[in-house]
């Protein structure tokens, strides 16, 4: 890997669009903005903010990577990877304990059992299910009207997490309206959401045949209450990077130097 | 007139003979308006149920309902009769042929005739229908379920294996006549609808060329061990239809004569479905995707061929023992037999015989990846795939993936979510063998 030269990895996804610019294996710039319903340009903005974080122009990067739902539609040359190899790599070399990934995205989550240097030895996806992603926090944030960077931080002061019946998201937010109805605490039905989720997650982490340490990241990671009921529910400690949203661009960028090398 | 749709679902195929399929299933639906239109008798009908060359001898023309559901998903014209069928209250849960074909019969009897535009023509009204209880139990309940609509006869043939651990030679003779039994009841059921008298030289006959006939196709798959490989999978999921559905007939012997010369030629000239195969791929299980058949190509385009597969495979050539001179004797053997090939390799070791039978595929093809489809509605194929999937990776050490929707119903395919599992899968595949 050449320590003097700038790689991008660009992560589009169906919430949010990421860049990150590396020096070597080092961040030196990132962008993270809502994906909206134009992948084009959102990944034109990110790129800017980066580059111009930076201060170089594109033409200065000596390769770029793209990831995510949306990587198809990017504007810039270079290749794709998935986003679960990508994942894998940018978790690996923030955590290089890290045996197991799960990765808690807008649309899926999905789970990966790597080794050195970050390759994917198995993986799983979430079904095509609301229950077992970030989409379902979406629903309960609005239902509950608590912004979603705000529900880790309540969930965590539940004492008595409500019990949900279901875990189908749209029966979900049926049954949260019933129990707001009959008075139950937000902080103790973000909890029982946090709880069903992670049961979710916890199957499909156990099909793998989980191996410690496990990181978990996406738009999943940063909800502290989410981390602590996986972690509950497997029984391990879960590892959460910084930025939890930005590993999947970090791993792209890395792909992108380990390509051009 | 109801709406229909059409988008492309089919994969480019690899042989040439494989195209010719498309003929074939037209002809089974054609077959069945013109014995109809002739008098003759109709009846619907379960593949793989071990009954075919007996509803050949007793010349009644069979009309496979499974295939017909497929057929619906290929043309993505299945959402009329699956809504049908819910609306008639049957649930999301059961198999997807089934709704389809419920739906079908269910629009069929409330509108009079035959539904608008219904792929090939439709299926007409059946004079009988033949469940079977081999691979699953939808196929001896649906016909059952579907006299709601039909008020025609029903016969539903039991087909038996003992478990793997069990002492074949204590078991054997009973499982033996029990089937025959079985068979012996179906004889009797189609004299009396039929009103004429089983030929067992007819019934031989047709023995004789369904043994050739799948005799041709083990040879064609024995083929395809060639590297590069000769007939992807594809167009293993058309070609069956001579070997399924036109079991006992010359028909399916010329085909697959024609296609083993086919294959035969390629693999003699090293012809491989895409020019740069880097990845030999095992379809591990599962019914294939009918709505999205072109995903077979998405995989060769990363280099990827599916080059051996463990469904709709005819069975493995078995030998009956030559005291056997009855044809209802012979078929009750030869049931017996197919059903416990690989119980013996199963006792040896793993103790699960399709996980034997991959595991025999994985080092005959040079397999370098394996992928499964779990369908939501297909509980014979889908229930234990994760364990045969935990099985194989204590044997083997190769990249495998399961992907999920359902065989028809697309309300349970995610083209965005497979696209990601397939570049996953690729990386692992590459990372694998160095190619990165």
């Amino acid at each position: 890997m050449n320590d003097d030269k700038y790689y991008a990895g660009l992560d589009m996804g169906s919430v949010s669009i990421k860049a990150v610019l590396i020096r070597g294996e080092r961040i030196i710039a990132s962008s993270l903005i809502p994906s909206g319903g134009h992948y084009k340009a959102g990944a034109q903005k990110v790129m800017q903010d980066v580059l111009a974080q930076a201060g170089i122009d594109f033409g200065s990067l000596a390769g770029l990577v793209a990831t995510g739902l949306g990587a198809e539609s990017s504007p810039f040359p270079g290749r794709q990877v998935s986003d679960i190899s990508c994942q894998a790599r940018g978790c690996f070399f923030l955590f290089p304990s890290a045996r197991t990934i799960i990765d808690i995205g807008g649309q899926f989550t999905k789970a990966a059992r790597i080794s050195p240097p970050g390759r994917i030895a198995d993986f799983l996806m979430s079904e095509k299910c609301a229950t077992g992603s970030g989409r379902f926090l979406q629903v309960i944030s609005r239902i509950l009207h608590v912004p979603l960077d705000e529900i880790g931080p309540l969930s965590i002061q539940s004492e008595h997490p409500v019990e949900f019946s279901t875990n189908c998201a749209v029966f979900a937010e049926s049954e949260t309206i019933s129990r707001i109805a009959e008075g139950a605490k937000p902080a103790d039905i973000l909890a029982g959401v946090h709880k069903a989720m992670a049961a979710k997650v916890g199957m499909l982490v156990k099909r793998l045949k989980m191996e410690p340490d496990v990181v978990l990241a996406g738009g999943g990671g940063e909800d502290e209450g989410l981390a602590r009921a996986i972690g509950e529910t497997l029984k391990v400690k879960i590892f959460v990077p910084e930025k939890p949203r930005l590993t999947a661009a970090y791993g792209a960028a890395l792909w992108a130097a380990e390509t051009e090398t | 007139m109801e709406s229909t749709q059409q988008a492309k679902t089919t994969a480019v195929k690899g042989t040439d003979t494989a195209r010719e399929v498309r003929a074939l299933v037209k002809n089974i639906y054609k077959s069945a308006h013109e014995a109809k239109a002739n008098g003759k008798k109709v009846a619907y009908f379960m593949v793989a149920s071990q009954y075919d060359e007996v509803i050949r001898a007793m010349d009644v023309i069979p009309l496979p309902t499974e295939n017909y559901a497929g057929l619906c998903a290929a043309k993505r014209d299945m959402d009329r009769f699956l809504l049908k069928a819910e609306a008639d209250g049957y649930s999301q849960v059961l198999c997807s042929y089934a709704r389809i074909g419920l739906g079908f019969d269910s629009l069929r009897k409330e509108l009079g005739r035959i539904p608008d535009n219904s792929p090939d023509g439709g299926m007409p009204a059946p004079d009988m229908m033949l469940g079977s209880s081999a691979v699953c139990d939808p196929r001896f309940k649906w016909y059952q379920a579907a006299s709601r609509y039909l008020d025609v006869p029903t016969f539903g043939m039991d087909v038996v294996a003992p478990p793997p651990q069990d002492d074949l030679n204590e078991v054997r003779d009973y499982y033996i006549q029990y089937q025959r039994d079985q068979v012996q009841g179906l004889i009797d059921f189609l004299e009396a609808q039929t009103g004429k008298k089983l030929d067992k030289e007819r019934l031989w006959e047709c023995i004789r060329l369904g043994d050739k006939a799948w005799q041709l196709w083990y040879d064609i798959d024995r083929l395809r061990v060639a590297v590069p490989s000769p007939m992807p999978s594809q167009d293993h999921f058309s070609i069956m239809v001579a070997g399924h559905y036109y079991a006992g007939t010359q028909i399916a012997v010329d085909f697959y004569q024609k296609l083993y010369d086919e294959v035969k030629y390629k693999v003699d000239h090293k012809i491989g479905v895409i020019p740069d195969e880097k990845y030999r791929i095992l379809y591990g299980g599962g019914l294939p995707p009918w709505h999205t058949l072109w995903i077979f190509n998405y995989f060769e385009s990363f280099g990827a061929v599916f080059v051996i597969e463990n469904v709709y495979r005819g069975f493995d050539p078995v030998e009956v023992p030559s005291h056997v001179k009855d044809p209802v004797d012979y078929l009750a053997w030869r049931a017996f037999l197919r059903y416990t090939a690989y119980h013996e390799k199963a006792r040896a070791r793993s103790g699960n015989p399709t996980v034997e039978k991959l595991l025999g595929m994985i080092e005959d093809y040079q397999i370098d990846g394996v992928v499964f489809h779990a369908c939501r509605s297909c509980r014979a194929t889908t229930i234990g795939q994760t364990h045969i999937k935990s099985e194989l990776g204590k044997y083997c050490d190769l990249p495998m993936m399961q992907l999920v929707s359902d065989m028809v119903d697309l309300r349970d395919y995610s083209e965005a979510q497979w696209k990601a599992q397939i570049g996953a899968f690729i990386e692992a595949l590459q990372a694998r063998s160095g190619r990165r």
